[in-house]
């Protein structure tokens, strides 16, 4: 591994660190690092790896770039709505360094594919954005033995840490054994994010991987450090491997990938046949068109939201004060509860049935679905 | 009530319990918060045998996903 003099003057500033050097700077370079997920996290990761030096980038991201993406996921831009993420990611790479190589994985990740995609890479970088990627991505480090840098963002606050039982300290699955119950953790698209927040965590990510790369410095491994960005405060909790920990336990009982879909409670829904508590945005049009009908709309959704984005003629009632305003409706009318996207409207669907309401309905897909589906004029956020 | 040092904010329970039942108290799912107890990190699988007593302080942090 030889640098040649463009490179020598592209890493001087790396080259003059101590710590770092042409010795180093050879290893950045025979290192490989495989990013999973293109999108908040993944975006500074691989901009700043690319920049210092790393010699190989495999991005794996399915999904195609969105107008709600930009506000954080700075790989990509505004001409590439619509595109491909990880063609994206390629493109704003080679930009940055034309001597980093990258690979492209234009797919879903899966318990099929996953150890193919990270056993030819060093190190592994979780960007993902939901649960069973995560059991997903963690358990497949595990059974190979691949360091995996860990970030994770939710509104203000970001946890990092490495993962690397082999090397010492526990795996994701020591932490959270079980992932919570669907629904009870939001995803960033129903709880937002703030757009600088994945830069800092995805940054942390970065710096642990070069760390990796170099063997220099003290890794994340055994802790778990915490930002808040509203106080602008780190924090930091001390880990360990549980040795009941079902996969780098002391007596593991996962040696293979599962379905992480089930394990994580995801359960297909069956086609035609829909949740009987649910009903679609035409059928919330019906009833908004037909006062005749006896069924009212009621948004459960919070006062901010609201005032970006409404459906004329229906009134708000936010989960968050459900409990102490459900008095407010009747019993015996018939309801359909809308949220964002469905998941809030269940949970207050749920609470009212305990309270005696009888003809309580969820909307399916909720204002995102309304916007889709009957009126394109409702901005979606 | 007792109470413990809970993120640095007093937090009133039943004590002394496991740490389970003060978590699930907490309204808080045992599987998916990591938790560290008088500066010591716990493995999830001793939260039903560590015992929390008055005044004593514990971290809690939750799962989240986002990315």
């Amino acid at each position: 591994m030889e640098l040649n003099n463009e490179e020598i003057r592209r890493y001087s500033r790396h080259l003059i660190l101590p710590e770092v050097g042409l010795a180093g700077q050879k290893k950045i370079k025979a290192a490989s690092v495989l990013c999973i997920g293109a999108g908040g996290l993944g975006s500074p990761i691989a901009m700043y790896l690319a920049a210092a030096g790393i010699g190989k980038i495999g991005i794996v991201d399915f999904d195609t770039v969105d107008f709600s993406n930009l506000q954080r996921q700075i790989l990509h831009t505004d001409a590439d709505v619509g595109r491909s993420k990880a063609e994206s990611a390629k493109e704003t790479i080679a930009g940055i360094n034309p001597h980093c190589e990258v690979v492209i994985h234009n797919t879903r990740i899966s318990s099929e594919n996953a150890l193919d995609l990270i056993r030819p890479y060093d190190i592994v970088v979780d960007g993902t954005d939901n649960f069973p990627t995560r059991y997903l991505t963690n358990d497949a480090c595990v059974l190979l033995k691949k360091p995996n840098v860990y970030g994770s963002i939710f509104r203000f606050e970001g946890q990092a840490s490495v993962f690397a039982p082999h090397l010492g300290g526990p795996c994701y699955r020591c932490l959270y054994p079980e992932p919570p119950p669907p629904g009870m953790v939001p995803s960033c698209a129903e709880g937002g994010v703030l757009g600088v927040l994945p830069g800092i965590i995805g940054c942390i990510q970065a710096n642990e991987i070069l760390k990796l790369a170099l063997g220099k410095g003290t890794l994340l491994t055994g802790r778990l450090l915490l930002f808040n960005a509203l106080d602008m405060k780190f924090r930091e909790l001390k880990l360990r491997r549980d040795p009941a920990c079902p996969i780098c336990g002391d007596h593991p009982t996962i040696k293979e990938l599962t379905d992480y879909e089930t394990f994580c409670g995801i359960v297909p829904e069956p086609e035609n046949l829909g949740n009987p508590d649910e009903v679609t945005v035409q059928d919330m049009k019906k009833a908004l068109d037909n006062p005749s009908l006896g069924i009212k709309v009621v948004d459960v959704r919070e006062a901010d939201e609201y005032e970006i984005a409404k459906v004329a003629g229906v009134p708000l009632l936010p989960l968050s004060e459900l409990q102490s305003r459900f008095t407010e409706l009747d019993p015996n009318t018939q309801y359909y509860l809308h949220c964002k996207a469905g998941v809030r409207s269940m949970k207050a669907l749920a609470f009212l049935r305990q309270q005696g309401f009888k003809y309580v309905k969820s909307v399916k897909g909720g204002i995102t679905a309304w916007s889709d589906e009957i009126d394109r004029n409702v901005p979606r956020y | 009530m007792d109470s413990v040092i809970a993120n640095g904010n007093p937090v009133a329970a039943e004590l002394p319990c496991s740490l389970e039942k003060f978590l699930v108290a907490q309204n808080l799912w045992p599987r998916s918060v990591v938790v560290e107890h008088n500066g010591e990190a716990v493995a999830p699988s001793e939260f039903s045998q560590r015992q929390v007593r008055a005044g004593d302080r514990l971290e809690i942090v939750k799962i989240v996903a986002g990315g």
